[in-house]
């Protein structure tokens, strides 16, 4: 897919996601959207976020080996919008 | 304080576990290994040298055409004395730590040139790149990157001892499965620690700033892209909304350049945060006084402790030589100004504290309102 269909992709389950009032993180994303490349979809919530399509919502948190936190960035549709 | 003992969200592997489990995964793929005729195994620091080094020690027992010399050689990041290095900034928004980034820049072309050379007939190389737990692989993924970049190398094969079950993309293999009822994993050769995480003065706070950079007219914009393209991954460029982007890779964040007439707009866009590793609080405890990058860190300049200004403090501080470049590129500064991306939750005490930032990175700062 070339950038401007990941962003449509993007954009369209994460405002489908809204509407159940759901979020994602950006693996979630790759995973769900069959995309392989994270960059991809990186790049295509850094283009949404400006336009104002999509807002991020707050941080899932996971632990690694050390015990020590990671915070992952979610996203959904803007309610605004 | 929790009891490290009956820490029961840890999966602690235990030796005799991560053995079998390697040489069962590999007796259990010889055909596959065979094929993948490996010259050279990389690991990544203390966890990846052991896996690397038992996996060779497994290949070259069972399967006869790595019983020579010059199959399954190990070659460790960093190279040299073996030690565990204290870096604050490890695997934050950098793609590695310093040292493991000098020895992959510099070092590492070089020896494995090296080793391709001696090889009889000039067989491009075959390479297996293992860590031991991962989570986002972003270290991983660097080495790749620059490996792929590499004329003798015929072949690169991911593996991981684990993975977090987060991070599924690109899926790497791995040796075992995590436990599915556990929240972290621990690898024989660390100690169990609890978990921890920074102490915020606010829970959530989904802040965005957005920097503005207004050049004079005459700015060779081609020039000072080109400039950073020698020293910054520069993935790729794009038409959008009029304006043209440039995608910046460096480690697990990126950053956005939105280019459009003589500004240059700076966007940060969040993915994953590790916060420093010395700021990091057993859960529970009220102290947050932690300043990993002592004066430039964004909590002592005046805003609140959240995932937000923290995210923003790693990406400024370890992309500092990157956005200082920009600024001190033309001899005319640009002038510094920023607003707010979304105006729902906005920590009014963020652009004052980058602001602050800015102005301690760079003397003589022009910024909006002087």
């Amino acid at each position: 897919m070339d950038i401007n269909e990941v962003r449509e992709e993007v954009k369209k389950e994460l405002i489908s996601q809204r509407s159940r009032n759901e979020d994602s993180t950006i693996p979630f994303l790759c995973q769900k959207l069959g995309i392989g490349n994270e960059f991809d979809v990186i790049t295509a919530i850094g283009d949404l976020e400006i336009t104002g399509e999509i807002v991020l919502t707050g941080f899932k948190t996971v632990y690694r080996e050390d015990g020590g936190a990671i915070h992952l960035a979610k996203y959904s549709g803007n309610t605004n919008q | 304080m929790q009891n490290p003992e009956k820490n029961t969200e840890c999966y602690e592997e235990s030796w005799d576990s991560f053995g079998s489990n390697v040489k069962k995964h590999i007796l259990g793929k010889l055909e596959e290994f065979e094929k993948n005729d490996f010259d050279l195994i990389i690991g990544f620091t203390r966890g990846g040298a052991i896996l690397a080094l038992t996996i060779s020690c497994i290949l070259k027992d069972n399967i006869k055409t790595y019983d020579t010399p010059l199959k399954a050689s190990v070659r460790t990041i960093p190279k040299g004395i073996v030690c565990k290095r204290y870096d604050p900034c490890f695997i934050m928004n950098q793609p590695t730590s310093d040292h493991e980034k000098k020895d992959i820049t510099k070092y590492l072309k070089d020896d494995l040139e090296n080793f391709y050379k001696i090889k009889p007939n000039k067989e491009l190389l075959n390479l297996l790149v293992v860590d031991d737990n991962l989570s986002g692989a972003t270290r991983m993924k660097y080495l790749v990157r620059f490996l792929k970049t590499l004329l003798f190398v015929k072949s690169i094969k991911m593996l991981a001892y684990v993975r977090h079950p987060e991070f599924i993309d690109p899926p790497i293999p791995t040796i075992r499965e995590f436990p599915s009822n556990k929240t972290y994993f621990s690898m024989p050769w660390h100690k169990t620690h609890e978990k921890r995480d920074l102490v915020f003065d606010v829970d959530e706070d989904t802040t965005k700033v957005r920097i503005h950079l207004k050049f004079s007219k005459d700015i060779d914009f081609d020039k000072l892209f080109q400039d950073l393209s020698d020293d910054y991954y520069i993935k790729k460029t794009y038409l959008f909304k009029g304006a043209k982007i440039y995608r910046i890779e460096n480690g697990a964040s990126e950053l956005r350049i939105e280019k459009r007439n003589e500004f240059l707009y700076l966007d940060y866009i969040l993915h994953m945060f590790y916060p420093p590793k010395e700021c990091l609080k057993v859960l529970g405890e009220s102290n947050n006084n932690c300043k990993a990058f002592g004066d430039k860190s964004i909590c002592a300049l005046g805003t609140k402790k959240t995932k937000a200004t923290c995210s923003v403090c790693s990406i400024l501080n370890c992309n500092s030589s990157f956005i200082i470049k920009i600024i001190n590129f033309d001899n005319n500064q640009p002038i510094v100004s920023f607003n707010n991306v979304d105006s729902r939750n906005t920590n009014e005490t963020l652009i004052p504290a980058i602001k602050n930032w800015f102005e301690i990175s760079i003397p003589n700062l022009k910024s909006e309102n002087d």
